[in-house]
């Protein structure tokens, strides 16, 4: 199987294209692969066992008491890093709701505003957040 | 070092943004009475024009202060609207009603600056729904996103 790169500064996302005779199952195989392909995925820990995240699988990733903590369906993860940093480095579909919590939009399922003004935001999992009035805006740029 | 310039530049620019617009209104509000003058004439007979004009741009000075650096808690993520609204009026109202008693803005009786008070708290009711509503409207629209997005996958 021979590779080549070309450089073309226009794509903004990255795209891999197969040449091949016929789509063999071999070749079947290969584009899942790609498919299935998640960059630099986000390690984290539970219960102390270092675990790699698929980025798609995360709900959310907010701060407390000085940490930094990733909850997926099914567990919550401690990772080794900053929500700034994390927020640099998370997808688009990523956006930030307080200055404590940064939540995955394909995770969302809606959102709810009560009288005194507090916005709550449901997310998959039977989670629930507070989402800060100035980064409402930033939800809907994110979902557009 | 430039937290504390940029705050004392915040305090003195709101100092003076509320004394303008204090004395600004006091001025345009005395134009109706053909008088044109900064002060009321029942605050001037009191102190002086002098002492009077000086006290009552010290006094707006204060509210520009408290009104303009009080919008903070407006952005801060621990109050709710209404939390945020009834702070900011708490702040605001007593030093509003007390300058309007001292300048005469509204004559100087207890009724009159209570009724002042009452149209301030009314004035902070409304800035409450207002940003309710916007809000709401804020929600319906994410909340409708959501909801095309789930009919664009199934």
């Amino acid at each position: 199987m021979r590779t080549e790169f070309f450089e073309d500064r226009n794509i903004d996302e990255t795209t891999v294209i197969v040449h091949a005779s016929s789509r063999t199952e071999e070749v079947e195989e290969l584009m899942e692969y790609i498919r299935a392909f998640t960059p630099s995925p986000i390690a984290g820990y539970s219960d102390g066992v270092l675990t790699k995240l698929k980025k798609d699988s995360i709900i959310r990733i907010y701060s407390k008491d000085k940490r930094v903590y990733a909850d997926t369906v099914d567990a919550s993860y401690l990772l080794k890093s900053t929500l700034y940093r994390l927020e640099e480095e998370l997808p688009k579909n990523f956006v930030r709701i307080s200055n404590s919590e940064i939540v995955n939009s394909d995770k969302i399922l809606r959102m709810d505003l009560n009288l005194i003004g507090t916005i709550k935001i449901h997310l998959e999992g039977n989670m629930e957040s507070f989402v800060s009035r100035r980064y409402v805006s930033r939800v809907k740029k994110v979902l557009l | 070092m430039n937290v504390n310039k940029d705050f004392v530049k915040l305090i003195v620019m709101c100092f003076i943004a509320g004394a303008l617009i204090g004395d600004g209104i006091a001025w345009i509000l005395s134009l109706d009475n053909g008088m044109g003058s900064l002060v009321a004439p029942e605050f001037a007979n009191d102190v002086g024009e002098p002492l009077a004009i000086l006290i009552q741009t010290v006094l707006c000075g204060f509210m520009g202060v408290f009104g303009l650096a009080g919008s903070k808690v407006y952005s801060s993520e621990r109050f709710n609207i209404l939390q945020a609204t009834s702070l900011h009026a708490v702040m605001i109202t007593p030093l509003v009603m007390i300058t309007c008693y001292i300048c005469c803005w509204t004559g100087r009786s207890l009724k009159s600056v209570l009724v002042f008070g009452g149209v301030m708290v009314m004035m902070y009711i409304i800035i409450w729904i207002t940003m309710y509503i916007s809000c709401r409207a804020q929600v319906k629209q994410i909340n409708e996103m959501l909801e095309k997005r789930r009919n664009e996958k199934q």
